[in-house]
């Protein structure tokens, strides 16, 4: 019996999150004021810093909470030990923690980080820009031909059947109005800014820069790349670039089962959007969510 | 727009989730959303088309403590205000 954690990124933020950020733990919720000033809790969505920072630091709460329950008999006899982790997008900074390579604040810190080098390559054309998510049994079948034909990029690989286009939003929409044509389904996505795309290619090196001075550790836990969808072994470098590039969630997965042989993957939420996606990438593997553990 | 009625906004779900494959046979208020197969980007787009229809302020994030249906239609109603 063994268990792969994962760590959602951004996904849909819930409205209570300063709320959520104070109740994550009192050294999180430290580092986050430290950090960001208290005024952050009252309008976590001002700006990338305080919006990714409360993220991770829910998600490191979150793990948390996950490694407390599996260390709990019932769980611990049927999940085993954790064997890997890897997060989407922002979630590897949550993932980090878990496996051990950065402490709680740490990933608090970096997360504000992230943010900010977002925040402060932020240029008005990203006004002009957003991702739709394209889903359906062919969705990979027309991909290429897709981005090619509107002049976008792939922000991610979801599943079999769920992909993330990111571009101008009038390229968007013709390219979603073609998509269902072909029988998809194209669904706009409200973001903080056109992630996982050539936009982001100035916060590259700020961004791995933040990860170097935040002095990663050895992780105790194997630690996936959604930039390679291979075993990171240079997280400073591929968390950096993954912000300009697709992430590789559905390789990832399969990478990570084709490896570690886990019997169960634990997404720690919140949502179970991570859980949904493994049942589809690689049914064999029980996919669970730390909810349904711990309602 | 149209009307805002408990009835018309039910009646507007349901077409929508039978556009989503939802199988609209199983739809009960103790039914549970994972078992629906209901996933976030079918309540990204109902979100969409609760906003579009009937100007229902409306955010994905908002569902995010339902797990039943019924759940969901009382953050609907909610936010509706009916």
């Amino acid at each position: 019996m063994s268990v792969v954690f994962l760590c959602p990124g951004q996904g849909q933020v819930p409205r209570d999150l300063g709320d959520l950020v104070r109740a994550s733990g009192d050294d999180l919720a430290a580092a986050f004021e430290a950090r960001l000033g208290p005024e952050a809790f009252d309008d976590p969505l001002a700006d990338y810093a305080r919006q990714q920072a409360a993220l991770v630091a829910i998600g490191v709460g979150r793990a948390r909470r996950a490694l407390e329950v599996l260390a709990e008999p019932e769980h611990a006899a049927t999940f085993g030990e954790v064997v890997g982790v890897a997060g989407h997008s922002l979630g590897e900074i949550t993932a980090l923690f878990v496996a051990g390579a950065l402490d709680g604040p740490g990933a608090v810190r970096l997360a504000a980080e992230r943010g900010q080098a977002v925040q402060d390559a932020r240029v008005p054309e990203w006004e002009e820009a957003g991702m739709l998510a394209l889903s359906g049994p062919t969705v990979h079948d027309h991909i290429e031909a897709l981005l090619a034909e509107h002049g976008v990029e792939l922000a991610n690989d979801n599943a079999g059947d769920q992909l993330v286009a990111v571009g101008r939003s009038e390229a968007l929409a013709a390219l979603g109005s073609q998509a269902r044509e072909l029988g998809l389904r194209a669904v706009r996505l409200e973001t903080t800014g056109p992630s996982h795309s050539s936009y982001m290619l100035p916060v590259v090196a700020p961004l791995a820069d933040a990860v170097h001075v935040a002095g990663l550790t050895e992780p105790r836990i194997p630690f996936w790349s959604g930039l390679t969808a291979r075993r990171a072994v240079d997280p400073p470098t591929e968390i950096g670039r993954l912000i300009a590039e697709r992430v590789r969630w559905r390789e990832t997965l399969l990478d990570l089962v084709g490896v570690l042989h886990p019997t169960h993957f634990l997404d720690i939420g919140p949502g179970g959007a991570m859980a949904r996606l493994a049942r589809k990438t690689v049914p064999e593997v029980a996919a669970h969510t730390l909810d349904e553990l711990d309602p | 727009m149209a009307e805002l009625t408990r009835e018309a906004v039910e009646a507007r779900i349901e077409r929508a989730l039978a556009a989503f494959d939802v199988d609209t046979s199983q739809l009960a208020p103790d039914a549970e959303m994972e078992a629906l197969d209901i996933d976030s980007l079918d309540i990204v787009e109902l979100s969409q088309i609760l906003h579009d229809d009937f100007e229902i302020d409306i955010k994905p994030q908002d569902f995010g403590g339902a797990t039943t249906y019924g759940d969901a239609l009382d953050v609907v109603f909610r936010r509706a205000g009916i």
